[in-house]
């Protein structure tokens, strides 16, 4: 017996975990106020002022508390896209700086053909109907 | 610090499925392959850091499975869950402060055995990001874009950085051989501009420098630094932290001209757009200077957290072949380069 002949044998198996993840105090804020009201935030840092969306509770390269809400959008721009061409149809994602924000969200473009799209190119925010507080609750973001 | 040698590498072939082996087996495999190649019987290793991602494995404390394959029954042995060429950081470390002599790092990954798409969509923030439903691919097709329109190229220019991969990569014999495809993935990366997912592992030795005798590749310094995490936190089209790695990893082993005083360097490139990006992120000129990616570079293999440690068993085997004598090797974890590691090999006698 050859143990470097033996055709192989492959288990099947499957890795199925429920979990409960806390969107946090930051997030969770976002989350409500998106549902509740439809209105998009972010949180400003005390010292060096940039607004993070999503909202983080503390600075990133300050390392300091970030507790002053902001509101942003629901206007702003692409800064880099891609389409996922992994499933039909084609989806389009984006990384969009909303006004007022100096980071970016990641969500999804509708309503625009993959060719259209551009760097700077100007979206709004489409709300979902019904909001259960997810981040889908926003549909996505559409060319103005 | 104490210095720290390379008594030897072995890498696998890296394949598209190596489902012959289990992974605790394909490590055997590469650390069988190494002492026979050194000489050295495992009694002689001190102490095993090895690199593997529990996801990837399907188990989580993944390095409990892989650590007798080492060869670490009975001595101190620890993981990092991040790129293999971090696990050398940790490794160095050890001999570095005097605690042990020698010591052995292993680092696998068998993309073959799970779903690579979801385990890497599992990476990201499951508040804001993983609903999207992005990816590895995807991620690498949003900094590709970025990284296109910071320097005003066109997507010509991400066929022609995989065009001369591939070339590299057909001289490797340890290349993963794959049929990629010119089609859009997660545009404006094409399946062909993206690196493959691998099964494969690789194994360095390291020792002190009254066990490695005479002229030997010798590690002179590293760089390492992580980046913010969110997809939308930072520039993807910059090269983010690379830069002060590298300068890091210059200072340490005093590296004053990379591109004339450096003769080889292999980066971990997951796409094409990275190839190009890490090279200026390394402060290296667009053309001349060393022998880049000269294996191909992670689009020659990709074979999970073992992906930069193969660039340190690359960049090591051409210094111990007489092919130049100081070499980077670099590796990153994150998709899109959130954490960076940068070595300097030199070949050199004893300090």
């Amino acid at each position: 017996m050859d143990l470097h002949d033996a055709a192989p044998v492959l288990v099947e198996g499957r890795i199925r975990i429920p979990y409960r993840w806390p969107a946090g105090r930051a997030g969770g804020r976002f989350l409500v106020l998106l549902r509740d009201e439809g209105r998009l935030m972010g949180l400003r840092c005390s010292r060096c002022r940039r607004v993070f969306v999503p909202p983080r509770t503390r600075c990133l390269s300050c390392h300091v508390p970030c507790e002053e809400e902001v509101g942003v959008g629901p206007e702003g721009v692409v800064v880099a896209w891609t389409v996922s061409r992994r499933a039909p149809p084609p989806a389009v994602l984006a990384l969009v700086r909303l006004d007022g924000a100096d980071t970016a969200l990641l969500h999804v473009l509708q309503g625009v053909e993959p060719t259209a799209v551009r760097r700077g190119l100007r979206v709004r925010a489409v709300l979902a109907e019904t909001r259960r507080g997810h981040i889908t609750d926003l549909d996505g973001f559409r060319p103005l | 610090m104490r210095p720290v040698g390379i008594v030897g590498v072995a890498q696998t072939r890296h394949a598209e499925r190596r489902d012959d082996v289990n992974y605790a087996e394909l490590a055997f495999e590469v650390v069988s392959d190494l002492l026979a190649r050194t000489g050295w019987s495992h009694d002689r290793i001190d102490t095993v850091i090895t690199a593997s991602s529990d996801f990837w494995d399907g188990r989580t404390i993944s390095d409990m499975a892989v650590q007798d394959a080492a060869g670490a029954a009975g001595k101190s042995a620890s993981k990092v869950s991040m790129d293999g060429t971090f696990a050398l950081v940790y490794a160095a470390a050890r001999i570095a402060s005097g605690a042990y002599r020698t010591c052995l790092v292993v680092a696998h990954g068998k993309a073959s055995e799970g779903n690579p798409r979801l385990i890497a969509n599992a990476a990201f923030d499951p508040i804001f990001q993983r609903p999207m439903g992005i990816d590895d691919h995807t991620a690498l097709g949003l900094q590709a874009r970025a990284f296109l329109d910071r320097k005003g190229l066109t997507p010509e220019a991400l066929a022609e950085a995989a065009t001369q991969s591939a070339a590299a990569a057909a001289m490797n014999a340890n290349a993963h051989r794959r049929q990629a495809a010119h089609v859009l993935v997660a545009d404006p990366l094409h399946e062909d501009e993206i690196a493959p997912d691998s099964d494969g592992a690789c194994a360095v030795l390291l020792a002190d420098a009254e066990t490695v005798r005479g002229e030997a590749v010798w590690l002179d310094g590293f760089g390492f630094a992580t980046d913010v995490h969110g997809l939308g936190d930072r520039d993807l089209g910059e090269p983010g932290v690379l830069p002060q790695v590298a300068r890091e990893a210059y200072r340490r082993a005093g590296v004053q001209d990379p591109d004339r005083e450096l003769d080889v360097v292999e980066v971990h490139d997951a796409s094409s757009a990275q190839t190009l990006l890490w090279r200026e992120g390394l402060g290296l000129s667009e053309s001349g200077g060393p022998a880049w990616n000269p294996s191909g570079g992670a689009m020659s293999a990709q074979p999970g957290f073992a992906t930069g440690l193969v660039r340190v068993a690359e960049v090591f085997g051409r210094l111990a072949r007489g092919e130049g004598k100081t070499g980077l090797a670099h590796g990153m974890t994150g998709f899109v380069g959130q954490a960076h590691c940068a070595w300097i090999l030199r070949k050199r006698a004893r300090a």
